[in-house]
């Protein structure tokens, strides 16, 4: 038997990153890897500053010190990767191998967001235009990257909306006919459509009612699995990490205090905290 | 039965410690695992033997990365090389678990709502097995196992004891990983069950699989067992036992 091939390579490289609203608000002195492949989950109680952390890893908000470095994977072909249609990258140079996040312009990091990461909030109403139809929601990320064939943005609308357990029946719908759970599959479908490479998730099950979470978090699931996505997700509630993340980094008071594999963290907590948040579920 | 001690070994742990510090209890230490060392041959079944609740399953769930490796080695040997997995960096574990090392645990955790079949056939699709053929080797599985075909397109949530656990072991099987970790896979089986369970063993040795077993039953031991590895002297506490953190807390 051949030794497995376990190394992956890094993706985001996130170096020493603080950003500080007062003492203890916000985070401090974050660093870490994320691997392609994998799923990052960051847990913590509010005001733990876990969205902090992932505001300013989406490249939504600037740290006050430290660097996010994009690795771009480099040998995979581009058109093969986004499916149909030609990326129109315009602002971003096709070779560049690593970005820095904060050091590049407005602009490029913008068309960054658009091409190739994706983040799903926790409310959808965050992440979808309400006022246009549930198409024209999966449909704006496709354009943003030069898509322009009305019959064909429309096919590729129907197909990930029955990717997410939507009735294709109501792509002329707008999201705001839709119930909760359904307004975040469009959210999801709407971030994925493109292929992004990283996807940031904010409590992506967090406002929906228990028995739709289920179903939500098997899409996401399977999603990762045949997609192949990294994820960073961030989740206050531990089940979803267990389920959805291969690793953990447990925070408080904006401070990283443990790291691991997500069922060590669980089942063999190292730190006084980590344990106390871990005994203080409620298991029925 | 063939020369296991010519064959390179699979698996060896060496010296192997493990302590919980409880930091909620006053900073109580629980030592769980004093000085334990074995060896594991491909094709072979050991068998952890001792008192029960003196923690046999500390042992798996540090082989599986569930308990972290305070002290100690535990080591996988390949054709090409080893790997030391007390070293392993945490984002390689889950390309250890899809690959190499597969775990029948006694108890199923799965998402709400995905059914039987779909828990079953999700380590092939891991590895980007095609559905439909991963599809029909769960079925064929479930099959083997009794459990009635008009519950593959449910949820497990809601079967029995004895039907969740078929649904695990099939699971577990499944993947045919090189290294297999058994905790108690035949626990609460009827007799015919058990009997499909064993079968399964010995298909697996066949294949070259190394397992490593806790079995409460004395007939499957015996039916299964190359080896026993006695574990009295190195596991367990005077203090307490610790099956999993969270009970240890109680």
């Amino acid at each position: 038997m051949k030794k497995p091939r376990l190394t992956r390579p890094v993706l985001l490289d996130v170096q020493d990153i603080t950003r500080l609203y007062g003492p203890a608000k916000g985070c401090e002195a974050i660093d870490f890897r994320l691997h392609a492949g994998e799923v990052l989950g960051i847990v913590g109680e509010s005001g733990s500053g876990k969205s902090t952390l992932l505001r300013v890893l989406a490249g939504l908000e600037a740290p006050d010190a430290g660097r996010v470095v994009y690795r771009r994977p480099s040998n995979e072909p581009e058109a093969a990767r986004a499916g149909e249609g030609v990326l129109d990258k315009g602002e971003l140079e096709r070779d560049e191998a690593e970005i820095d996040l904060y050091a590049i312009g407005e602009a490029r990091r913008r068309a960054l967001l658009r091409l190739e990461w994706g983040l799903v909030h926790q409310n959808p109403r965050d992440g979808l235009r309400m006022g246009v139809s549930a198409g024209a929601n999966i449909g704006e990320r496709l354009m943003a990257q030069g898509q322009r064939h009305y019959g064909q943005l429309r096919a590729t609308g129907q197909e990930w909306m029955r990717q997410v357990e939507l009735d294709p029946g109501r792509i002329d719908d707008a999201p705001r006919t839709f119930s909760g759970g359904m307004q975040q599959r469009l959210q999801i479908a709407r971030t994925l459509v493109t292929r992004p490479r990283l996807v940031f998730m904010d409590e992506p099950t967090g406002g929906l009612d228990v028995s739709v979470q289920a179903r939500l978090l098997d899409m996401l699931r399977t999603l990762v699995r045949s997609l192949g996505l990294s994820v960073v997700l961030v989740t206050h509630d531990l089940a979803v990490a267990r389920l959805l993340a291969h690793r953990l980094m447990v925070m408080r008071r904006g401070q990283v205090v443990e790291t691991g594999l997500t069922d060590q963290i669980l089942d063999d907590p190292q730190h006084e905290y980590t344990q106390l948040l871990v005994s203080s579920v409620l298991t029925p | 039965m063939h020369s296991m001690t010519n064959a390179r070994p699979r698996l060896t742990v060496s010296g192997l410690h493990k302590q919980f510090l409880l930091h909620g209890q006053g900073g109580l230490e629980i030592d769980v695992m004093r000085d334990l060392s074995l060896t594991l041959h491909a094709g072979e079944c050991l068998v952890l033997a001792g008192r029960s609740g003196i923690g046999k399953s500390t042992l798996l769930k540090m082989l599986y990365g569930d308990y972290r490796i305070d002290q100690g080695r535990i080591r996988l040997h390949f054709d090409d090389g080893e790997l030391d997995l007390e070293t392993l960096p945490a984002y390689a574990w889950h390309g250890l678990r899809r690959d190499v090392i597969g775990y029948v645990s006694q108890f199923l955790r799965v998402v709400p709502r995905v059914a039987a079949v779909d828990v079953v056939m999700e380590p092939l699709l891991a590895r980007g097995a095609d559905e439909a053929e991963s599809r029909q080797r769960a079925e064929t599985l479930l099959a083997r196992l009794n459990l009635p075909e008009r519950l593959w397109q449910l949820p497990p949530g809601t079967f029995s004891g004895g039907e969740q656990q078929r649904v695990n072991i099939a699971r577990g099987f499944i993947g045919e990983h090189p290294l297999l970790l058994l905790d108690e896979p035949t626990a609460s089986l009827d007799a015919a069950n058990r009997d499909v369970v064993i079968a399964l063993i010995h298909e697996a040795k066949a294949r070259g699989t190394a397992m490593l077993g806790i079995f409460h039953d004395e007939d499957v031991r015996e039916r299964v067992a190359d080896r026993l590895m006695p574990l009295d002297g190195s596991l367990g506490s005077p203090a307490a036992t610790s099956q999993s953190f969270r009970e240890s807390l109680s």
